[in-house]
């Protein structure tokens, strides 16, 4: 029997692209060839050195793969959700990114969630508005370009006693937060622990989700753009962690960080709707990560029965055969869902302001009057946010953002859980006598279940489904700012 | 009442007081750093007795039947499933020497169960083939393959220090490292043949089926303790239904895989069980812990690849189906 081990055009994988309204004109060509150059670094660079960088990190958890997130930003991987006016290219984002985040997870799960965790803490800066994309983010762009050792971002919302509680609209109300921001002359004085910080370690700038008044997060969580290197802030434990350990997780120790008022992120009581639009806009990618890593154990699977005498003969089984059916079934309903929820994110959700003539407008003026005094000053937090959540209640809505998220939840939960199924069918159906490819099979199996505990478990994620799409019910986070 | 249960009770306090001593034994390497001092857990595993506990007392062993060898080797593998799977290699090995009434059993000798479903013996009685995985062979002085996966190709004592014997530590091992891999090379080395396999491996699926138990047991227990302290969403997460769920069929499974009845396929199929539900069990404990549970240091995301060992070992659950029809036909 004769498979075939490449996994075909974009549009064989997802025939809805064909005729996708974001692809109108040469979108889809242009995506294609993005997605391609993606896959060639990520099979010629990253896979030859995954299970050797998955080695290295558990001896020493502290280190960090510059040489290939340096080699990534060169292709785009730092830019993925940078708009066009900090000179990135992704107006719409979502779609894009997700495409191209499973290529990486399919050759390294911790390699896509190291640059899936940098455009998480992009994220709340783009979707706060026009206030934050020059600055900081017009440098991460340039940094990228350069080629040199990039600027690298991280997003910290758990603490140790609320991991579960600050992903979830409701139970935030409850958390047990530790960490706080104090109001002082000229910006906030932030204190408190973060923990299990995806590049927390070797970020450059941390997007901190805060709350003012811990016992009252919901009215009062906000966020921070903080620069790790200013005094106070700490990296203070790096976890060993069970997989996906080319991404190191940190604990981030704040005493008194100081953050001006200029890098503080959107309005106050902002903090639960940014929150959810964010979400909306990342467990899409998350899905892609699960389905990445769940793709590459199939795909080294394939390859190995097509190569390996022992494989060859394990291939006349049909419970071989029906086992492949399943991991190709899994990993193509997968696809669908997060496909789903970053076209539902991009289209109808919060990346459709990014679409809008006013914000395109506003994109579009010259970057010296963007930067000239006066237009810093409108261009400030405050009121450029103000603009946005305008839009997003025009435009977006409560019903439309609710949707959004169920869906993006919905391919959050399903990619998780088919990484776990197809990567432990895959080492079921290898066995013992399989030689290197065991290893591979095994960090994939090991990668694949953080996919169902971060972005919140799985089982949160499924509430958030049964809230969303079943029972309809609107978050009602939209217009809670002052 | 199982069959093991009823052995168990057959010989009566003795191996009662033994299932509380190795309860008591495992208890302490709860926790411990995996292969971290393992031959001291190993001169403690023997100065109870339990890794000859089937050999007769002119042997210095316990006498045990073998049907009660799974309520230890469960005992066991709730402190540790590499240490469990070592001991129950190790009795095996034994077990198929004297009863063959070969030497090399006495004293501190450790005799090691190399299950091989892949090697061969030709008619001169050399061995030949590969076993990728083949746990605490290299601690073994002496070691016993059983051909075959059912062992249909017998049970043979390889020559000590047969210069056609290779063996290489396995790099990455999934899971039950108190157990150190090695990958064996065969090439025509010298054996001398016990008798048939099917008791060995019979013996060898209940043991795998009792180490799943045990692994699942401790995952259960370490899961319940963290999800009555844990608060989350407004209270302990013992009271949300969706970790309630995890924890009920934890308990389910446990309950519907309490041991295996006599035979080869019965052993087979309790194996095929109770892996998958450890497998199971420590996904979901490793849940309930949410990103606590990730982290090395908690020491739950080793039992969920111990359990994943014991589902592959030696040979994968869905060849072992295939086998499990052929002997009921």
């Amino acid at each position: 029997m004769a498979i075939m081990i490449e996994p075909g055009s974009l549009e064989a994988r997802a025939p809805r692209l064909h005729g996708h309204p974001l692809l109108r004109g040469r979108g889809l060509a242009a995506l294609r060839r993005d997605v391609a150059v993606v896959r060639r670094f990520a099979v010629e660079e990253i896979r030859p050195q995954a299970l050797a960088l998955d080695r290295r990190m558990a001896a020493d958890p502290g280190a960090f793969p510059w040489d290939l997130v340096t080699a990534g930003g060169r292709i785009g991987l730092l830019g993925l959700c940078l708009p066009r006016v900090s000179g990135g290219e992704a107006d719409r984002f979502c779609l894009r990114t997700s495409l191209a985040i499973e290529e990486v997870a399919a050759a390294c799960g911790g390699m896509a969630t190291v640059f899936g965790a940098h455009a998480l803490g992009i994220t709340p800066l783009l979707i706060s508005g026009a206030g934050h994309w020059d600055g900081v983010m017009r440098d991460l762009a340039l940094s990228a370009a350069t080629g040199e050792r990039p600027l690298v971002m991280a997003c910290a919302i758990t603490e140790p006693a609320a991991g579960t509680d600050v992903e979830h609209h409701e139970h935030v109300r409850t958390a047990k937060l530790v960490s706080r921001a104090e109001r002082v002359h000229g910006g906030y004085r932030l204190s408190g622990v973060k923990h299990f910080i995806s590049n927390g370690s070797a970020a450059d700038w941390v997007t901190v989700i805060l709350a003012e008044d811990p016992k009252r997060p919901y009215e009062t969580m906000r966020a921070f753009l903080v620069d790790a290197h200013s005094p106070g802030f700490a990296v203070t434990k790096i976890e060993h962690k069970m997989g996906q350990r080319a991404s190191p997780a940190a604990e981030l120790t704040f005493t008194d960080v100081f953050v001006p008022d200029e890098r503080v992120i959107g309005r106050p009581g902002d903090g639960i709707a940014a929150t959810a639009a964010v979400l909306a806009g990342s467990r899409p990618v998350v899905g892609a990560i699960g389905t990445g890593i769940a793709r590459g154990a199939y795909e080294r699977l394939l390859q190995w029965l097509q190569t390996d005498p022992a494989g060859g003969r394990l291939l006349a089984h049909q419970q071989v055969q029906l086992a492949l059916a399943r991991m190709e079934e899994l990993v193509h309903g997968a696809r669908q869902a997060y496909l789903d929820a970053a076209t539902e994110f991009d289209m109808v959700s919060m990346g459709r302001i990014f679409g809008l003539p006013a914000v395109q407008a506003l994109a579009r003026l010259p970057r010296r009057v963007r930067a000239n005094r006066l237009g810093r000053r409108q261009m400030r937090a405050d009121s450029s946010a103000r603009l946005l959540m305008a839009l997003v209640d025009r435009y977006v809505g409560d019903e439309e953002l609710t949707r959004s998220l169920g869906l993006s939840s919905l391919a959050k939960a399903q990619g998780a859980d088919v990484a776990m199924e197809v990567t432990g069918l895959a080492l079921e159906i290898a066995g013992d006598g399989c030689g290197d490819l065991r290893p591979e099979l095994q960090k994939c199996w090991r990668d694949a279940k953080l996919c169902q505990i971060y972005e919140g478990t799985n089982q949160l994620n499924r509430l958030e489904v049964c809230g969303a799409l079943v029972a309809r019910e609107p978050l009602g986070v939209l217009g809670a700012a002052a | 009442m199982t069959d093991q249960i009823e052995a168990v009770a057959a010989v009566g306090d003795e191996v009662d007081e033994l299932i509380a001593v190795t309860r008591r034994f495992a208890a302490t390497m709860s926790g411990a750093p995996r292969c971290a001092g393992a031959e001291d857990w190993w001169d403690g595993l023997c100065e109870i007795g339990l890794e000859r506990c089937l050999l007769p007392d002119e042997l210095g062993g316990i006498g045990l039947p073998p049907a009660t060898l799974p309520a230890l080797i469960e005992e066991l593998a709730a402190g540790d499933g590499g240490a469990a799977l070592a001991a129950l290699l190790s009795n095996v090995a034994l077990w198929g020497l004297a009863g063959a009434g070969a030497t090399g059993t006495q004293g501190d000798a450790h005799c090691v169960l190399v299950p091989a479903p892949e090697v061969s013996v030709d008619a001169s009685g050399l061995v030949h083939g590969a076993v990728p995985t083949a746990y605490d062979a290299t601690r073994g002085s002496r070691l016993v393959v059983c051909a075959g996966i059912a062992g249909e190709g017998g049970l043979w004592t390889l020559e000590p220090g047969s210069p056609r014997l290779r063996a290489e530590p396995v790099r990455d091992q999934l899971g039950l490292d108190g157990a150190p891999a090695a990958a064996l090379a065969l090439d025509g080395v010298a054996a001398q043949r016990l008798g048939d396999g099917t008791e060995a491996t019979t013996l060898l699926h209940a043991g795998v089926a009792a180490i799943a138990r045990g692994i699942a047991r401790r995952a259960e227990r370490m899961a319940l303790a963290y999800a009555e302290r844990r608060y989350q969403g407004g209270g302990l997460i013992i009271g949300h239904g969706a970790v309630r769920d995890m924890l009920a069929r934890m308990a389910e499974r446990r309950l519907a895989c309490a041991g295996a009845g006599p035979g080869l396929a019965a052993a087979i199929a309790a194996r095929i069980a109770a892996t998958d539900a450890a497998v199971a069990t420590t996904t979901d404990a490793v849940q309930v812990f949410g990103g606590m549970g990730y982290m090395v240091e908690t020491g739950v995301e080793r039992l969920m690849r111990d359990a994943k060992a014991c589902q592959l070992y030696p040979t994968p659950n869905w060849l072992l189906r295939d086998r499990l029809l052929e002997l009921g036909r």
